[in-house]
C-alpha cells in the first residue's frame, strides 16, 4: 500500500460529502422557511407544534436520528437507502436550526419595511417575495454559512450507516492499512479544503450585499 | 347623449361626497385609549395639518386611515371603500382603500436592498399591473419631479435623508393616490434637509393633491394647509381655518399648546 492510492480511495468519498452536504441543506434551507412562519404563528397551536417539533430536531443527536432514519423508518415502513436517509435526517435537523436563524434574522428587519409594504398595498405574497424574503437572506447569510460549515462536519456521521463518504473510505483504509494517524490527518485536510471556499464565498457575497445597504 | 344625461347626475352625487370620511374612530391598545372617538371629513383637494403634543394620538390616527393600524371601533370611508372596525375587512377592500392612499414615514422606510429607480417601480408593478417599461417612465417622471433622476440607479443608502424623503414622496406617488398621508415627514431630518422635503411638499399642495400632513413645523402648516386640526388626548379639541385655529383658537387646550409651540 502506499500513500497515493490511499489517497486516491479517500478522495472517493469527496463527492457524496458534498452533494449530502448541500441536498441537505437545500431541503434545510426550503422547509426552514414554513418552520419558521409556524414558530411566529399567532395560532398558539400552530406556534407550540412548531417550537415543539424544533427542539425535538435539535435535542437529539445527528447520528441517533440517522439511526431512527435508516433502521427504524428505513427497515420498516419504508425503502430508504443509506443516503437518502442521511440527506432527509440532516435534512429536518438543518430545517429546525434554519427556522432559528430565520427567526433571529426577521427581528433584524425594520418594521417599516412591512409597514411601507402594506401602505403601497402589496399582497403578502409579494410582501414576503420582494421585500421581505431578499432582505431575510441577506441577513440570514453568514449565520446560514457557519451553520453549511457545521453541517459539512456533520456530514461525517453518516459513515456510521454507510454512505461512502470522506469519513467511511478513510475508516476503510485505515482499517487497510493499520495507519490511523495519516489516513484521517488526510480525511481532516480534506474538510478543511472544502470549507474554505464555502467560508470565503459567503463573506465576499455578504461583502457584497452589505456595502449596498449600508451607509 | 343618454350616456352624458346618466353620467352628469352621478358625477355630481360623487362631487357632493367627501373623498374621506372617519365616523367615531376609536383606537385603544390593551386599556390604553389611544383615539377617543374621532370624526372627520375631507373633500378632494384640501390640505389638512394635523398638530398636537406627542401622544396625542396623530400619528396613530393617520395610520387607522390606511388601516396600519385597524381601528378598535367607528368606520373608515375613503373614495367610496367603507372599512368597519371590529372585524377584518375583506381583502379586496384592504387592497382597495390602500391603493387610494399613499403614505410617507417619518422613517422613510425605503426598500434597502432595492435600488431608487426599483423602489418607485416595485408597487406599480406589483399592485397595478404596470409593465415595467411604463412603470419606469413613471418613475422616472416623478424621481425628476422631485429632483432626483441623477439617482435611479444608486441604492438608498447612497442618498441623505432628505433625498431619501424625497423618494419615498415618488414611491407613494407613482400609485396616483387620492389621498397622501405624511406622517412627521421632517421630523428625522435635520432642518435643512427637511426643507427641500417641505418645498416637494408644498409643490404637491399646490398641484391640488389632496393630503393630510402630521407635523411639528407650524409655519409649514399655517402656510400650507388649508385646513388645522389640533388634537390632544386622542381628541379633536380644535379644527378649522389654518390662520383661525393657528392665531385665535377657541379652547383652552389647543391655546396652551399653541403658546407652547408659539416660537418654532
Amino acid at each position: 500500500m502506499n500513500l497515493v492510492t490511499d489517497l486516491q480511495a479517500i478522495l472517493v468519498g469527496i463527492p457524496l460529502t458534498i452533494v449530502l452536504t448541500l441536498i441537505a441543506f437545500a431541503i434545510g434551507a426550503t422547509l426552514g422557511l414554513p418552520l419558521c412562519a409556524m414558530r411566529m404563528s399567532r395560532n398558539v397551536f400552530v406556534r407550540f407544534l412548531a417550537t415543539a417539533l424544533i427542539l425535538v430536531l435539535r435535542a437529539i443527536p445527528p447520528i441517533v436520528w440517522l439511526f431512527i432514519i435508516f433502521f427504524g423508518i428505513g427497515f420498516g415502513y419504508l425503502q430508504l437507502d443509506p443516503f437518502s436517509s442521511a440527506a432527509i435526517g440532516l435534512g429536518l435537523i438543518t430545517a429546525a436550526n434554519m427556522a432559528e436563524i430565520y427567526r433571529g434574522a426577521l427581528s433584524a428587519i425594520h418594521a417599516g419595511q412591512w409597514e411601507a409594504a402594506n401602505a403601497l398595498s402589496l399582497s403578502p405574497r409579494h410582501r414576503f417575495i420582494d421585500v421581505v424574503g431578499p432582505q431575510l437572506m441577506r441577513i440570514s447569510l453568514p449565520s446560514a454559512a457557519t451553520y453549511v460549515i457545521g453541517l459539512l462536519k456533520d456530514s461525517a456521521v453518516a459513515s456510521a450507516i454507510g454512505v461512502h463518504e470522506i469519513a467511511f473510505q478513510a475508516y476503510h483504509v485505515s482499517q487497510e492499512t493499520f495507519r490511523g494517524l495519516d489516513v484521517y490527518a488526510a480525511a481532516g485536510l480534506l474538510y478543511i479544503l472544502i470549507s474554505l471556499p464555502i467560508a470565503w464565498l459567503a463573506r465576499w457575497t455578504d461583502l457584497r450585499l452589505r456595502a449596498r445597504v449600508a451607509r | 347623449m343618454p350616456t352624458n344625461s346618466l353620467a352628469a347626475p352621478v358625477a355630481d352625487q360623487r362631487a357632493d361626497q367627501p373623498l374621506l370620511r372617519l365616523d367615531a374612530v376609536h383606537k385603544r391598545f390593551g386599556h390604553h385609549e389611544v383615539l377617543s372617538g374621532v370624526d372627520l371629513s375631507m373633500q378632494t383637494g384640501e390640505v389638512l395639518a394635523i398638530i398636537g403634543p406627542s401622544g396625542s394620538g396623530k400619528s396613530t390616527l393617520l395610520r387607522c386611515i390606511n388601516q396600519l393600524e385597524p381601528p378598535t371601533e367607528g368606520r373608515v370611508t375613503l373614495a367610496g371603500v367603507t372599512i368597519e372596525a371590529g372585524r377584518p375587512p375583506p381583502r379586496k377592500d384592504l387592497l382597495a382603500l390602500r391603493r387610494a392612499v399613499g403614505m410617507v414615514f417619518q422613517s422613510f422606510n425605503l426598500f434597502p436592498h432595492l435600488t431608487v429607480l426599483r423602489n418607485v417601480c416595485l408597487a406599480q408593478e406589483r399592485a397595478m399591473g404596470r409593465s415595467r417599461q411604463e412603470a419606469e417612465a413613471v418613475a422616472m417622471k416623478l424621481l425628476t419631479r422631485v429632483g432626483l433622476a441623477d439617482k435611479a440607479q444608486q441604492y438608498p443608502s447612497r442618498c441623505s435623508g432628505g433625498q431619501q424623503q424625497r423618494i419615498a414622496i415618488a414611491r407613494a406617488l407613482a400609485l396616483e393616490p387620492q389621498l397622501m398621508l405624511f406622517d412627521e415627514p421632517t421630523s428625522a431630518l435635520d432642518p435643512e434637509l427637511g426643507l427641500e422635503v417641505l418645498a416637494v411638499m408644498r409643490e404637491l399642495a399646490e398641484g391640488g393633491m389632496t393630503m393630510i400632513v402630521v407635523t411639528h413645523e407650524m409655519h409649514f402648516a399655517e402656510s400650507v394647509s388649508n385646513r388645522v386640526l389640533i388634537m390632544a388626548d386622542g381628541k379633536i379639541v380644535e379644527e378649522g381655518p389654518s390662520a383661525t385655529v393657528m392665531r385665535n383658537p377657541q379652547s383652552e387646550r389647543a391655546r396652551r399648546f399653541l403658546n407652547a409651540v408659539k416660537d418654532r
